[in-house]
């Protein structure tokens, strides 16, 4: 019982170091990034649980500043990637060069692209032809990369942080679903309002500028990550997130009526999983150390929305995902209710 | 954190207020527990308007029905109380325990406590340590957790007032169903109500309040008046009309005219005496008087064609008999006519006396009507014992073959009627006969004082009108005959009857 107390003990301790470093990087981010408080709460969430984000916006408002912020408050390896139409795969990769050795011979040596870093921004990646943009493929999902058929392993944590234009825009190549899914958040990040636009130029426009100091190493995410993985989530509110992706598959008897009408393919496994590591993120932020159904409701929309294919009827309707997410949301019944 | 993780039994709350429920012993149970039962009584509480008007509208429906249906008052009463079946059902939901899990889930969701106690109630596939950190969570936060401010006891207002509305319909139409303080439902209920109570047809002459005494004494006297319409003979009002008639003829005779005259009066004993003078008389008169009484006599009988055939057929035989010439054929024509009105004049005056005696009961009826209508008690008790004394005289008319006609005697006295075995002989002094020698009597209970002594006008036997047979029953009754007592009694009884109707 006593060795019992004091794992309880210790649990507990950890809980509060997840909520005092998770507090700490998102403050620091906010000392870059005026408003936009839910987008850089759900980065981190993802940064936490260990999934890969897309950001996206229309220039200007801040989303390669939110990732540079993360790479700074965080001692992790950070790399770049400004994503072009004339961009190759290896340019990512990297790939390997022939090197003149000691002995004279010469030799294929890889040289790692930049994805071989901890927090990867692929800054504007639907600017890329869909061959480059499948290159990170593999290495969002199995932490690694294959080059000539040799494989390497990424260094642990290993974070894609995506920024993209909306595809309405000129020159942009709409992401393949497979690579889409593989993303565990899609972030919108909207106009700021005139209080925070007000904010935003007092901060850069000003002689001083504000410094973010490291705050967590990647050790901390990753110990952070583990730790969230342990909330405990009850079978219902389980079974709710199983309805709610559920909804989404218009095939479904469950399905929302609107998921009938205007969705091609619903949510695969990975939204449910999304959501419930999220949630369990978000339950640790919040000093719980259970899931509950507002946990989930909140990762829902980012977890899905992009997960969501519509169908032509719904192009022509002008019905955006966020619509049918609501109105799934809305309907969908908790235990209790 | 200062809660008890350690599962132990609070003090007042004992193992068998766990038998019945899905409740275990451990603190955050015991803790949930008495939470749960305030949540099943506030959602009952909640609920219960709603269900109240369901069963009050149900109950309402029934009532309405019922009324409708004309059932007894007595159920349509019994019927409004199928609006209590909901509050029996959920008093007795609200004394249960619902499953911790609902509760857990119901504090949840008010206390905004992000299913803190539905997971720790049911569980989780985490580890050890951080289910006793999530448990020990739970329980913290349940620690604060007013169950008062949470589920205050209130019903919903407008449900309420929806209720409070069903429950005056409600009441109102079981006032209007089972008393008449209200109109009953609709019009033609209120009629057939009203009419159902005084068992009269809905001519809407009937009384708004039914006093069970002034009921009962209006279906006597109807029932009285019913019987007296069944003995009626449907011969007799136009037998009278061809008397009438033949007499308007016969009077313009000079030898018929007493005979006409007396027909015209309905004086029928009068009018056999004059035929039989006629016919004593024929041998003196010369042929042109009997000619002129034959043409009077003719005329009479073809007035009175259609009307009493009998009667036309006795006048046309005696003017036959007159123009013939034979004397003897023309007296025996004349008494044989004689006879004929003789029949006739019985017959009518039977008729007339229930006639008169369904006046006289049509007046009580209004009377007893009137009062019924007024919310007073009937009459001092002789109008009912008029309308049976009525309807024992209906079968005194009736004649021997009719049968017997139960009776019972005046309001002012214990008399009824009843059957008796052996033989007239062997009745007491205070018994009197009821009717028609069908060995039914009505038994004469004698008054205190011989001043009250009333009369019975059409009281079973004995003569009609205060002339002629006059009799006193028993020591104090008192009987008034009438003059055909001879027809309605079988001829072997009148020897007792003599007896009986002698003074004391």
């Amino acid at each position: 019982m006593k060795l019992a107390m004091d794992g309880s003990e210790a649990t507990e301790q950890q809980a509060r170091d997840f909520r005092d470093q998770a507090a700490a990087v998102i403050d620091e981010v906010g000392k870059l990034i005026v408003g936009q408080r839910d987008v850089v709460r759900d980065t981190v969430v993802c940064l936490i649980a260990g999934g890969n984000v897309l950001i996206e916006g229309v220039p200007g408002l801040g989303k390669t500043e939110l990732v540079r912020a993360l790479g700074r408050a965080i001692d992790l390896r950070f790399s770049r990637i400004q994503f072009t139409p004339d961009l190759m795969p290896a340019d990512i990769t990297g790939t390997n060069v022939v090197v003149d050795g000691a002995d004279g011979q010469r030799t294929f040596r890889f040289e790692p692209g930049p994805v071989f870093a901890n927090l990867v921004l692929a800054d504007e990646i639907n600017r890329a032809t869909p061959k480059t943009q499948a290159a990170l493929l593999e290495a969002m999902q199995e932490r690694q990369v294959s080059v000539a058929r040799e494989v390497y392993l990424l260094d642990p944590p290993f974070f894609v942080m995506a920024t993209q234009n909306p595809i309405e825009m000129e020159g942009t190549y709409p992401l393949p679903e497979a690579q889409v899914d593989r993303f565990m958040f899609k972030l919108v990040v909207d106009y700021p309002t005139a209080g925070e636009l007000t904010e935003i130029l007092d901060r850069t426009t000003g002689a001083a500028q504000p410094e973010v100091a490291r705050v967590a190493t990647g050790d901390d995410l990753l110990a952070m990550g583990a730790f969230a993985r342990r909330v405990a989530i009850a079978p219902h509110v389980g079974s709710y997130v199983v309805d709610l992706v559920k909804s989404t598959h218009p095939e479904d008897p469950t399905a929302h009526e609107l998921t009938r009408q205007y969705v091609r393919y619903g949510c695969s496994p990975r939204a449910a999983q999304a959501m419930v590591l999220a949630a369990k993120v978000y339950a640790m932020l919040d000093g719980r150390y259970n899931v509950g159904f507002d946990d989930i409701r909140a990762a829902a929309r980012p977890a899905m929305r992009h997960r969501l294919l519509l169908n032509f009827e719904a192009e022509a309707d002008a019905v955006r995902t966020d619509q049918i997410l609501d109105a799934i949301l809305m309907s969908t019944r908790r235990a209790g209710d | 954190m200062g809660i008890e993780l350690t599962p132990r039994i609070a003090r007042g709350i004992a193992w068998p207020a766990f038998r019945g429920t899905a409740y275990g012993p451990d603190a955050l149970e015991q803790r949930l527990l008495p939470l749960a039962r305030r949540w099943q009584r506030y959602r009952t509480l909640q609920e219960a308007p709603r269900v109240l008007t369901v069963g009050v509208g149900l109950a309402l429906v029934l009532v309405i029905a019922m009324a409708v249906a004309g059932l007894p008052r007595v159920m349509v009463a019994l019927a409004a109380s199928v609006a209590a079946v909901p509050l029996v059902v959920l008093a007795a939901r609200a004394l249960v325990a619902p499953p911790p899990l609902a509760a857990a889930l119901a504090y949840d969701r008010r206390m905004a406590m992000f299913e803190r106690l539905s997971t720790a109630v049911a569980g989780s596939r985490a580890d050890s340590q951080v289910r006793e950190l999530q448990r020990r969570d739970a329980l913290q936060a349940l620690a604060g957790v007013d169950a008062a401010s949470a589920f205050p006891y209130r019903a919903p207002r407008g449900d309420l007032g929806v209720l409070a509305l069903a429950a005056v319909v409600l009441a109102a139409a079981v006032l209007a169903a089972t008393t008449d303080v209200l109109p009953r439902v609709g019009g033609g209920a209120t009629t057939s109500a009203l009419a159902e109570s005084l068992g009269a047809e809905a001519d809407g002459a009937t009384p708004a309040l039914a006093d069970p005494a002034v009921l009962a004494q209006i279906d006597q006297i109807r029932a009285a008046m019913a019987e007296l319409e069944r003995q009626r003979d449907p011969e007799a009002a136009p037998a009278a009309l061809a008397a009438e008639a033949a007499g308007e003829a016969l009077r313009r005779t000079a030898e018929g005219r007493r005979l006409g005259r007396a027909l015209d009066s309905g004086d029928f004993q009068a009018a056999a005496g004059e035929a039989r003078e006629l016919g004593e008389q024929i041998s003196g008169m010369n042929s042109t008087r009997m000619d002129e009484l034959a043409d009077g006599l003719r005329e009479a009988a073809e007035r009175a064609e259609g009307l009493d055939e009998g009667l036309a057929d006795q006048l046309r035989a005696a003017a036959d008999a007159l123009e013939g010439g034979q004397l003897a054929d023309a007296r025996s024509a004349l008494e044989q006519l004689a006879q004929e009105i003789e029949t006739v004049g019985s017959t009518v005056q039977a008729d007339s006396g229930l006639e008169a005696q369904l006046d006289q009961l049509a007046r009580q009826l209004a009377e007893a009507e009137a009062a019924a209508a007024d919310g007073l008690p009937g009459t001092e008790g002789d109008s009912p014992g008029d309308a049976a004394a009525a309807a024992a005289a209906a079968g005194a008319t009736e004649g021997s073959a009719e049968g017997s006609v139960g009776s019972q005697g005046g309001g002012d006295s214990v008399a009824s009627g009843q059957a008796l075995e052996g033989t007239l002989e062997t009745l007491a002094p205070e018994q009197r006969l009821n009717v028609d020698g069908q060995l039914e009597i009505v038994e004469i209970a004698p008054t205190e004082n011989g001043s009250e002594l009333i009369e019975r006008p059409v009281l079973e036997l004995g003569p009609g009108g205060s002339s002629g047979y006059e009799a006193s029953a028993g020591r104090r009754g008192y009987a008034v005959g009438r003059p055909d007592v001879a027809r309605n009694v079988p001829l072997d009884m009148l020897p007792m009857m003599d007896r009986y109707f002698a003074a004391p």
